[in-house]
């Protein structure tokens, strides 16, 4: 028995960590830009089917193409934040709008290049091995692992590096920041490609461990979301926290209350939090003149 | 007509406002001052709801409004001007007054089918006011176009047509940023409404319109208040000295 | 008052047109056209409410357009009530569904409501996806009912089965919601709307329950979405969850916005011109999607009022080179007067 829930725990975690990756872009472009994406989700998308093109047509390891998605994506983004929401900062409502016609574009543009049905990356680790008493896909645990490193660097690179310092300045007050000497423009650009670039890697291994459609970003991108208010909207750390929380909980949730709802269950969490506490578990309660 | 008593507001572990407490007599011109950050914008936001305060009352004609939603505070008869100007930038001059003039309540609103007769529906002081500070030309300019000082102006007037009228009025850096012929203008307008039976609570920078205009002066030190009286008391007292130029 | 007999004159040209459509362009496809413009004239202008005047960022607006597709038809087939109660019913569930949400979610900030419909937006999807037993999952509801018309006396029992006669029921509720929100938007109520949407603090301060407003205005536009629904239900004789996902919604906002957020007039150009254009091009849904997508960042960046804006600013140029005296205040463009001028 406490093998089965070791093993759900595990799983949870697993996913869980990439729930958090792909949140703490989320969370890094609201935080410096002010701008809630909606098309984060299709960051994520067009990684894997860059990671796709790269594997099957150009017969690419599946590491080479992991970074190719991530290098292309970076690229991606860098142009649509130089093109459109910059123009987009002081009116926040125009950078959601935005976001949704670039869900649009990059949805269907993928339906025209690839079509509707679903394709899979062949997973370069597709054995299951045997851990502390349960079954993990070793792809699975690979993309974990790696995220996990990635996310650890990450916190690093915001704590220590000065590029990271600036990026937290600038996401606390661009004004002072770009006072400062930072050089506000560039470090948001940089900061919208990171977070992006990251949501192109789990991009690249949710398609290997499930499968591709134009339209598989949606629901990625909404867990993210839920994970972003769990954890605090602007806040690195409740991201992480946040989406490691959520995969526990669908793990769990899905094993002893129902599978077929299993993503329902961040929803019900959302639903709760935004009723109850809606600046998150580790938020603080803001005035009323914020609100 | 407006006490506050022992009001104290934390901002994570920083009091912004500690222990404050201060009282407002009807028909009098006030004065909120003190050094930046001492707490006056603050005392504004918790006494017009914009903010909870953390521990103690504010009353108005002994009733307490700590507590009440900003809306309901606006109805007992209390209204403010920001300091960072604040207007409905798309609406003309006419427009936002005849808004200030509307019942607020939803159900009065959907039940109100009045046409749009504007001009008519202004109220009947509006015209005289707007051509004492010269805004009666530009009334169906969108505010947004005006300048900086015609804005403020328009913020005050808004205050003083608005129905209903409110019996209290907070300024909050009123002659911040305009030139010294609107001041004048706006110092007769606050002495004329005073004597057609407002109350004014004003927080400056400018001393010397201060002193001649507020016949009680609260001063304001890190959120403390350290000083009250006439302006000829304030004016020695070390306390004040002390906070304003160094220690 | 500018812009006033102007403004009588496009609505007059607006309901001429209207009715005398099955007159100019008869043919089924010809009607089938005009009815999904009268639908998305429908579904745009009460968006347009919600985001356009009140700025409430709300993106579940096609949910509610399901909740009144499903509700009507689950209610006639599983419960055998009468179409126009099931209608009814249907619509007034949107409109709890929207109060319960619109309580919670309008207390916050504008980013929390977009994540919050966006959330129950997706929530409803899945719902209707997985409820099988209810909704029948993904394969959808075949509806075979057709909405009846009222009984004169005299006259034997008749319904609105020929496209021709749906075509009127369609642009009847089309003309009406646009009354309705003109209506709306130029009368107290109105103003006060908007003021909530350039400064909502401000509005508070004054002694405005902004959220009673915000409230009415997100349930009513949602109701309206509602009814849209389950009148197009029998229409189109088949739902299934993919009509009202959040991509639906976008696909509303793109024509509302592209058309011209805050008129009353744009919603009414965006969904003649951009719902049946591609059609009439045989564009593909998805390349049309592409083209609406940049067209909308753009609309965004340089022109947030949409064609409306560019068509006001174009009349301006035109009345001002033209050198004749303007009728009142400020210069309206002659097509497409805004209704709000002062």
């Amino acid at each position: 028995m406490s093998e089965l829930l070791f093993g759900l725990l595990l799983h949870g975690l697993i996913t869980g960590t990439m729930y958090a990756a792909v949140a703490l872009g989320l969370t890094l472009t609201y935080g410096i830009m002010g701008i809630l994406n909606f098309a984060h989700g299709e960051m994520l998308m067009v990684g894997s089917y860059v990671a796709y093109v790269l594997v099957t047509q150009y017969h690419a390891s599946f590491a080479v193409a992991a970074l190719g998605a991530m290098a292309a994506v970076a690229v991606l983004a860098f142009i649509i934040e130089r093109s459109t929401f910059r123009f987009a900062r002081s009116e926040h409502l125009n950078g959601l709008v935005i976001s949704l016609g670039l869900i649009a574009i990059l949805q269907n543009s993928a339906l025209a290049i690839w079509g509707a049905d679903p394709l899979s990356i062949p997973p370069p680790f597709p054995q299951i091995i045997e851990f502390a008493g349960t079954g993990i896909g070793l792809q699975r645990l690979l993309a974990a692992v790696i995220t996990l490193a990635l996310l650890a660097g990450l916190i690093l690179f915001l704590r220590l590096t000065s590029l990271g310092k600036a990026i937290r300045a600038t996401a606390q007050n661009p004004a002072v920041a770009s006072i400062v000497g930072i050089r506000v423009n560039r470090v948001i650009s940089i900061t919208f490609a990171l977070g992006a670039t990251l949501a192109a890697l789990m991009g690249a291994f949710v398609g290997t461990i499930y499968t591709l459609t134009p339209f598989m970003g949606g629901l990625p991108a909404l867990k993210a979301f839920v994970v972003v208010i769990l954890g605090g909207l602007g806040s690195v750390g409740g991201a992480i926290v946040a989406g490691l929380l959520l995969g526990v909980v669908e793990s769990f949730g899905g094993a002893f209350v129902s599978s077929a709802f299993r993503d329902g269950f961040g929803f019900a969490m959302l639903i709760a939090v935004l009723l109850v506490r809606p600046w998150g578990l580790f938020g603080q309660r803001p005035e009323r003149d914020e609100m | 007509m407006l006490e506050l008593r022992d009001v104290s507001k934390r901002f994570g572990g920083i009091g912004a406002v500690e222990s404050l407490s201060l009282a407002v007599r009807e028909h009098s011109i006030t004065a909120l001052i003190g050094p930046n950050g001492s707490g006056k914008t603050v005392t504004f936001n918790l006494i017009t709801g914009l903010s909870r305060l953390d521990h103690g009352e504010i009353r108005f004609n002994g009733a307490r409004i700590d507590g009440c939603m900003p809306d309901r505070i606006a109805l007992h008869g209390i209204a403010r001007t920001f300091q960072h100007l604040k207007l409905f930038p798309e609406f003309s001059i006419v427009e936002t007054l005849v808004l200030l003039q509307q019942p607020r309540g939803l159900g009065s609103s959907l039940a109100s089918v009045r046409p749009r007769m504007m001009p008519d529906r202004l109220p009947a002081d509006a015209q005289e006011l707007l051509e004492f500070v010269g805004l009666w030309d530009k009334r169906t300019e969108p505010a947004g176009s005006l300048s900086y000082g015609q804005q403020k102006l328009l913020a005050l007037v808004s205050l003083l047509t608005m129905e209903p009228r409110p019996s209290l009025i907070l300024l909050d850096e009123p002659m911040a940023g305009i030139n010294p012929t609107l001041i004048t203008t706006l110092v007769r307008l606050i002495r004329t409404y005073r004597e057609r039976g407002r109350t004014f609570l004003i927080i400056e920078h400018d001393m010397a319109v201060m002193m001649d205009l507020c016949e009680t002066l609260i001063v304001l030190d890190h959120g403390r208040k350290i000083a009250e009286g006439p302006p000829d008391a304030i004016r020695v007292d070390a306390n004040v000295i002390e906070a304003y130029f160094g220690r | 008052m500018s812009g006033g007999a102007a403004w009588r004159i496009q609505a007059l040209a607006f309901v001429a047109a209207g009715t005398a459509y099955p007159w100019l362009f008869a043919g089924e496809y010809m009607l089938h056209l005009g009815i999904l413009v009268c639908l998305y004239i429908i579904l745009t202008s009460s968006l347009n409410l919600i985001i356009g005047y009140t700025g409430q960022f709300a993106v579940a607006h096609a949910s509610f357009y399901g909740i009144g597709a499903y509700g009507a038809v689950l209610l006639v087939t599983r419960l055998g009530l009468h179409y126009w109660v099931a209608w009814l019913l249907a619509i007034l569930l949107a409109g709890l569904c929207a109060w319960v949400i619109g309580f919670s979610a309008l207390r916050l900030k504008g980013a929390y409501l977009a994540i919050c419909t966006f959330a129950f937006s997706e929530l409803f999807r899945l719902m209707l996806d997985n409820w099988t037993t209810l909704t029948n999952g993904a394969n959808g509801i075949i509806v075979r009912f057709v909405p009846p018309g009222p009984r004169l006396p005299g006259m034997p029992a008749w319904s609105f089965d020929s496209r021709h006669r749906a075509y009127y029921l369609f642009w009847i509720l089309a003309a009406l919601v646009v009354w309705l929100v003109a209506h709306v938007v130029t009368s107290d109520t109105g103003r006060v709307l908007k003021a909530i949407r350039q400064d909502e603090i401000l509005a508070v301060t004054m002694g405005f329950p902004a959220m009673r407003y915000k409230l009415f205005a997100f349930v009513a536009g949602s109701m309206l979405a509602a009814m849209a629904g389950a009148t197009y239900a029998p229409y189109i004789s088949f739902i299934a969850p993919d009509l009202f996902d959040i991509n639906e919604t976008v696909y509303i906002m793109m024509i509302m916005m592209i058309g011209g957020i805050r008129t009353v007039a744009g919603p009414i150009w965006g969904s003649i011109l951009l719902v049946s254009l591609p059609q009439i091009l045989g564009i593909k849904p998805s390349v049309r999607m592409i083209v609406y997508g940049f067209i909308l960042i753009v609309i965004m960046i340089r022109l947030p009022g949409g064609l409306s804006q560019l068509a006001a600013q174009v009349g301006r140029a035109l009345s001002r080179s033209s050198a004749a005296p303007g009728p009142g205040a400020a210069p309206t463009s002659p097509t497409l007067a805004k209704p709000d001028d002062a």
